[in-house]
C-alpha cells in the first residue's frame, strides 16, 4: 500500500487523465452550447428538473462543462474543476440510473442531444470517468498553468 | 839550536805570519766560496813556492766549482771519479781539515803533491791541491803545518761565506715572498673593494657594468668586455671598457659564448664555476681587440657569462692568473647574488600583485557572499510564498467553485442572448383567454401535448397528440379543419415542461377562441 502511495507515476497518470477528461468535457459542451434548446429537451426527458429551471440550466450547464474542462486540462483551479466534473458525472450517473429504473424512453444527451439512448453501458462509462476524476483529485500535482502566475512581480522582488 | 838557526826559524815564522795576514786580508773581502778558495790557493802557492795549484768545491763525488792557478792545469778534464771517491770519503770522515801528500797526484787536473781538504757539512767539501815546488824540492813538515793552518782558515772562511751566502739567499727569498705577499694583499684589497662596490648592486646588469672596470683597473688591463646571456629568456647584458662600444645581439652573444666554450678544457661548467678560456693563439672573437685572458662562467642555470681582457699594461706577474681567477670567481658570486636578488624582487613584485589580486578577489567574494546571502534570503521568501500559493492552489475552496460556476453562468447567459438558437429563460405564460378546467367537457377536442413516446404509453380517450415541437407540422392535419369556436382542452403538464401551456398558446395564436387546459394530469399518466 505504501508502495502504491509513493509511486512516482501517479502524477503523470493524473496529468494524462486530467487532459483527457478536460478535453472530453470541452468536446461534450460545444454542441450543447450551440444548441441549448435541444439540450433543454434532453433535460426535460429526464423529468428531474422543474420546468422553470430547465432553460437556465440548459444555458449554464454546457458552459460549466466547458469552463471546468478547460480549467482541468490547463491546470487552473484544477482541483475545484475536477471536483465539479466529478460532481457532474455523479449527477449524470444518478440521473441515468433514475431514468433507467423508471424506464423512460430518453436519449443520453451526453454529447449530441440525439442518437445515443440512455443505457447501463452509459452508466458504466460515466462511472469510469468518475473514477478518473477522483484519481485526478487525489494524485494530480503536475503541469499547472496557474503556478506560473502564483507570485506577482512584487512578490518575486523584481 | 844555534843563534843562526833560531834566526832562520824566526824569519820563517815571520814569513808564515805575513802569508797568513795577507791571506786573511784577501779572505776578509771575499763574498763567494770560490773567492775564498782562490785567495787561499794564491797564499798557499806564494807561501810554499808551488808551481801550480787547484781549488775545488764539491758535493759528494761531484765537483761543483773549481779554479786553477799556475801551469800544467787540465781544467777541462777534471778529477777522475776514483780520485774523487777516495778523497771525498777521506774528507767527509774527518771533522777537521785534512792534509795529505798525494805523491804523483794521479787522477787530478794538476800533478798535485799535497792536498788540503775541508769538510763543509751536508756532504760538501773543499779541496786545495798544490803542485810541485818551483825549485823541485819536497814540502817540509813545517810547511805542511802552514798548509794545515791555511786549511783551518779556509774551512772557517768557507763556512762563514757559505753562511753569509745562505743568509743573503734567505733574505732574497724573504724579499721575493714579501713582494708576493704585497701583491696578494693588493689583490685581496682589490677583491675587498670589488665586494664593497658590488655588494650593494641589485641588478646583474649594473653588477656586470661596475665589476668590469674594477677588475681591469686592479690588474692593469686596458681593454675588456663582459657579457651575460640568459638562454632561458634570451636576454643579453653586455658591457665593455677601453675600446669601441660593443653591444652584441643575441646571435653575436651566443656565437661568442660557444667560441669561448669550445676553448675551455671542461665543457660541463656547473653554476657559479669559472673556467679559463684558452687564448694562446690570440683569436679574433669580434669584440674589437685581441684578448689575452678569458673566463667563461655560469651564474645560474641557463645564465652564461664571458669576460675577456686585452693585454695587461704591466705584464703578467707571478700569481696574477690565480688572483684574477679568484677575483672573477668573486665577481660571478656577486652576479649570482644580484641575479638572485633581482629574481626575488621580481617574485616579490609578482607576489605583491597577486596579493592585491587576491585581496580584490576576496573583497569581490565577500560582496558576492553578501549578495548570495541576500539572494538566498529572497529565494527562501519566494519559496515560502510559492509554497503558500501552491498549497492554496492545491486545495479546492468554495470560492473556486463559485467562481467557476459564476463565470460559466455569465458566459452562458451572455452567449445565449447572442445565439440564434438560444432559448427563452422564462417559461411560457398562459394566455388570459385560456381557462383552466378540471375535466374534459363533452364535445371538446382533447389534445395531448406531450411527446409521442409519452402519448403512446397512455393518453385520454379520443385525444390527439400534438407535441409543441411538431405543432406546425401536425396541427394542419389534426385540427386544421376544426371550427375555431369549438372547445379544445389541452393537457400535458409534466415536472420538467408545461407542454399544454405551450400548445394552448399556439392554438390561441391560430385563432381558436375556446381553448382550455386541464388543471391536473391524471395520476396514471404522470411519468
Amino acid at each position: 500500500m505504501t508502495l502504491w502511495r509513493t509511486w512516482s507515476g501517479h502524477g503523470w497518470i493524473a496529468l494524462a487523465l486530467r487532459v483527457y477528461l478536460g478535453g472530453l468535457f470541452v468536446a461534450a459542451s460545444l454542441h450543447k452550447i450551440q444548441f441549448p434548446a435541444a439540450f433543454a429537451d434532453a433535460l426535460v426527458d429526464y423529468q428531474l428538473v422543474p420546468y422553470f429551471l430547465v432553460p437556465p440550466l440548459a444555458v449554464v450547464l454546457p458552459w460549466v462543462e466547458l469552463v471546468a474542462g478547460l480549467c482541468l486540462a490547463l491546470g487552473v483551479r484544477a482541483k475545484a474543476a475536477a471536483w465539479i466534473i466529478a460532481g457532474l458525472l455523479g449527477v449524470f450517473v444518478l440521473a441515468l440510473v433514475s431514468v433507467l429504473l423508471r424506464e423512460l424512453p430518453v436519449g443520453c444527451g451526453c454529447f449530441e442531444t440525439t442518437g445515443e439512448p440512455a443505457s447501463w453501458r452509459t452508466v458504466a462509462r460515466d462511472l469510469v470517468w468518475l473514477g478518473m476524476a477522483l484519481y485526478v483529485i487525489v494524485y494530480d500535482r503536475l503541469a499547472h498553468v496557474e503556478r506560473l502566475f502564483l507570485l506577482s512581480p512584487k512578490e518575486w522582488g523584481s | 839550536m844555534d843563534a843562526q838557526s833560531c834566526l832562520v826559524e824566526l824569519n820563517r815564522s815571520h814569513f808564515y805570519l805575513e802569508i797568513l795576514r795577507d791571506m786573511a786580508t784577501h779572505v776578509g773581502v771575499a763574498r763567494s766560496p770560490m773567492a775564498v778558495m782562490d785567495a787561499v790557493l794564491l797564499s798557499a802557492m806564494g807561501g810554499l813556492g808551488a808551481s801550480c795549484g787547484y781549488a775545488a768545491l764539491g758535493r759528494g763525488e761531484k765537483v761543483e766549482e773549481a779554479t786553477c792557478r799556475g801551469g800544467e792545469c787540465a781544467m777541462s778534464q777534471g778529477p777522475s771519479p776514483e780520485a774523487l771517491a777516495v778523497w771525498a770519503a777521506k774528507v767527509q770522515a774527518s771533522p777537521h781539515p785534512v792534509v795529505a801528500s798525494l805523491g804523483s797526484g794521479q787522477g787530478w787536473p794538476i800533478p798535485a803533491h799535497v792536498v788540503v781538504g775541508c769538510p763543509l757539512g751536508e756532504g760538501r767539501w773543499a779541496a786545495l791541491l798544490l803542485g810541485p815546488r818551483l825549485d823541485g824540492s819536497g814540502y817540509a813538515d813545517d810547511e805542511l803545518g802552514l798548509l794545515y793552518t791555511l786549511g783551518v782558515f779556509m774551512l772557517v772562511s768557507l763556512r762563514f761565506v757559505l753562511a753569509q751566502m745562505r743568509e743573503e739567499m734567505l733574505a732574497a727569498k724573504i724579499l721575493q715572498r714579501n713582494e708576493e705577499l704585497d701583491r696578494q694583499v693588493f689583490h685581496l684589497l682589490s677583491q675587498r673593494e670589488l665586494a664593497v662596490e658590488l655588494s650593494s648592486e641589485r641588478q646583474p646588469q649594473s653588477a656586470l657594468a661596475r665589476g668590469l672596470p674594477l677588475i681591469m683597473g686592479h690588474f692593469g688591463y686596458g681593454q675588456g668586455v663582459a657579457v651575460l646571456v640568459d638562454r632561458r629568456c634570451g636576454e643579453v647584458m653586455a658591457t665593455s671598457r677601453g675600446g669601441a662600444a660593443w653591444e652584441p645581439d643575441r646571435k653575436t652573444a651566443d656565437a661568442l659564448l660557444f667560441a669561448c666554450l669550445s676553448r675551455c678544457a671542461v665543457k660541463q661548467v656547473p653554476p657559479r664555476h669559472v673556467e679559463i678560456v684558452d687564448l694562446e693563439d690570440a683569436p679574433d672573437l669580434g669584440i674589437g681587440f685581441i684578448p689575452s685572458q678569458g673566463f667563461l662562467f655560469q651564474v645560474r642555470e641557463e645564465l652564461w657569462g664571458v669576460a675577456l681582457f686585452g693585454e695587461s699594461v704591466g705584464g703578467r706577474t707571478p700569481g696574477q692568473d690565480s688572483s684574477l681567477a679568484a677575483c672573477i670567481q668573486q665577481w660571478v658570486l656577486h652576479l649570482h647574488s644580484a641575479d638572485a636578488f633581482a629574481t626575488i624582487m621580481n617574485l616579490n613584485a609578482e607576489l605583491e600583485e597577486r596579493n592585491q589580486q587576491l585581496a580584490r578577489t576576496v573583497e569581490e567574494l565577500t560582496q558576492a557572499q553578501g549578495r548570495i546571502a541576500r539572494l538566498e534570503s529572497r529565494v527562501r521568501q519566494v519559496l515560502g510564498a510559492l509554497e503558500d500559493k501552491a498549497w492554496q492552489v492545491s486545495r479546492a475552496r468554495v470560492w473556486d467553485f463559485l467562481g467557476l460556476i459564476l463565470v460559466s453562468a455569465v458566459l452562458g447567459f451572455a452567449f445565449n442572448g447572442q445565439n440564434p438558437h438560444g432559448v427563452d429563460l422564462l417559461p411560457p405564460s398562459l394566455p388570459p383567454s385560456v381557462a383552466v378546467v378540471d375535466g374534459v367537457p363533452a364535445g371538446a377536442v382533447v389534445v395531448d401535448a406531450r411527446p409521442r413516446a409519452y402519448f403512446e404509453r397512455g393518453h385520454l380517450p379520443g385525444a390527439v397528440n400534438i407535441p409543441p415541437q411538431f405543432f406546425d407540422l401536425v396541427y394542419p392535419m389534426m385540427l386544421g379543419s376544426e371550427d375555431v369556436e369549438r372547445r379544445i382542452v389541452v393537457y400535458g403538464d409534466t415536472w420538467s415542461r408545461r407542454y399544454h401551456v405551450e400548445v394552448a398558446r399556439l392554438l390561441v395564436d391560430r385563432g381558436h377562441e375556446a381553448v382550455a387546459i386541464l388543471g391536473a394530469m391524471p395520476q396514471e399518466m404522470r411519468p
